[in-house]
């Protein structure tokens, strides 16, 4: 080996990666050169100084369980596909009645959630459109909003946005820190005029009560505008708009007016199927 | 899938939750994007439970495989384009520069400068260096992982590392902190 390689091997050697040919070679080098030696101490040194400042990084809390939800989800989505089969729906019932009664939260107070999570998370998801393929079920393929009321329960109630000219354009389970934080989980669509790609709308479903809150006090003074059904809100040029139904919190959010915004979340309710329809209002 | 093996995804999977949201913090560099990428690496595996094979290094290196390639995928898109940075290319071009040790720092209160000089490493490399020190995989176990030959891994961690040290001896130039070691 020489000098150059021997350096190079150095990292190597410090993370016990050689032959036992090399590791001899380069023991015997390191025996005649203090120099080498105090490089290799500093490798070591520097991975344990990775390591440690990477697995001190903390980890959400609720993050197991938002993904045990999301698999809980993904299974759902097979019973569904088995009652396609012809097998009775008793599953995809029992998974809107889930939606509705049983989630984690369902009962839980209302809580205040910041416009600017819903905002942020309508400029990330939806302006950038971060989510081609819908991975609601974590295989993609819903295609229009229909498709993903019969995947996703928890959608069931989103208003018939594709009627006023839009198409649904991607799909996700992200949604405000609040909403995390309290367990909750938030269904996100969002939707694309054909016509005007800039103009998108994203409407939430989540699974307990909330209150939209502008004005980052702690508690909220109750901020809130609009009317006592459909509440409003705005973070910079995105306006919002929270109402719920039963047990469950919508919120739209979209780059317009908010009374024309409301206007989007007075559309009709499009159950997907005759299950849907029993339960959601 | 059966029942059983729902159950067995679960109970082979979620224990490494904590250590394939680490990593994706590290590459989506925002707590927001990190959990969207672990929500959609845990539904992939699962959706694709069925073809996974126990091998030699357990699950973990499968879930590490499919979280770097769905951060690389959607960097991609994101980018709306191929690649800015051929990671062959990247292998090639930097393989001639002078070699660069550690500089002599104290390595216990370096947290926060070597994740920032993590921060500032090209994807490929990044992912590497994340493997080989979060995780302390050997560089077989990040070649299995990345489904790449372990010369690949091999190059691009001294690739990495050589950044690393440089940006470290950036850093104690810029604070002028003594016992810096002259770049040879």
């Amino acid at each position: 080996m020489n000098p150059s390689e021997m350096r190079k091997h150095l990292a190597e050697y410090a993370d016990g990666e050689l032959d036992p040919a090399q590791r001899a070679e380069i023991e015997a080098h390191l025996a005649q050169d203090p120099a080498s030696r105090a490089d290799v101490a500093r490798w070591q040194a520097l991975r344990q100084c990775a390591h440690r400042a990477l697995v001190s990084e903390p980890v959400p809390r609720g993050l197991e369980d938002r993904v045990r939800a999301n698999l809980q989800a993904s299974r759902r989505v097979r019973s569904r596909r088995l009652y396609r089969l012809g097998l009775p729906g008793l599953a995809v019932a029992a998974a809107v009645v889930l939606a509705l009664f049983v989630w984690p939260g369902s009962e839980a107070a209302a809580t205040n959630v910041q416009v600017s999570g819903f905002a942020s998370v309508y400029r990330r998801c939806a302006v950038e459109r971060r989510h081609d393929t819908l991975n609601v079920r974590g295989d993609g393929g819903c295609k229009t909003l229909a498709e993903l009321q019969a995947e996703a329960p928890l959608a069931a109630g989103l208003p018939d946005i594709p009627s006023h000219g839009y198409r649904l354009d991607g799909a996700c389970w992200c949604g405000p820190p609040e909403c995390k934080e309290c367990g909750a989980r938030v269904l996100h669509a969002y939707f694309r005029r054909s016509d005007d790609p800039n103009d998108v709308v994203s409407a939430f479903a989540v699974d307990c009560a909330i209150t939209l809150c502008t004005c980052g006090g702690t508690p909220c003074p109750g901020c809130q505008r609009g009317t006592a059904e459909f509440r409003d809100g705005t973070d910079g040029d995105v306006s919002l708009v929270c109402w719920k139904r039963q047990k469950i919190s919508y919120v739209l959010a979209g780059r317009m007016p908010r009374e024309e915004l409301t206007k989007l979340a007075q559309g009709e309710v499009t159950p997907a199927s005759p299950q849907f329809a029993r339960t959601v209002p | 899938m059966g029942s059983a093996d729902k159950q067995s995804f679960e109970a082979l999977a979620l224990p490494h939750l904590d250590t394939v949201y680490r990593v994706a913090r590290r590459l989506a560099h925002h707590e927001h994007d990190a959990e969207d990428l672990v929500q959609e690496t845990f539904l992939k595996a699962y959706a694709a439970f069925d073809r996974f094979q126990v091998r030699e290094f357990g699950i973990k290196p499968w879930l590490l495989k499919i979280l770097t390639n769905t951060f690389l995928n959607r960097r991609q898109r994101a980018e709306r384009g191929p690649r800015s940075t051929d990671p062959q290319t990247l292998d090639e071009t930097q393989a001639d520069e002078a070699y660069a040790g550690p500089p002599d720092l104290d390595y216990e209160h370096l947290d926060q400068e070597v994740k920032q000089a993590l921060d500032q490493l090209a994807p490929e490399f990044r992912t590497v260096l994340l493997l080989w020190a979060t995780l302390e995989f050997s560089y077989r176990e990040i070649a299995d992982a990345l489904d790449v030959p372990i010369g690949t891994v091999m190059s691009r961690l001294h690739r990495a590392r050589q950044q690393l040290a440089r940006a470290l001896h950036d850093f104690a130039r810029e604070q002028r902190l003594p016992g810096v070691k002259t770049q040879t």
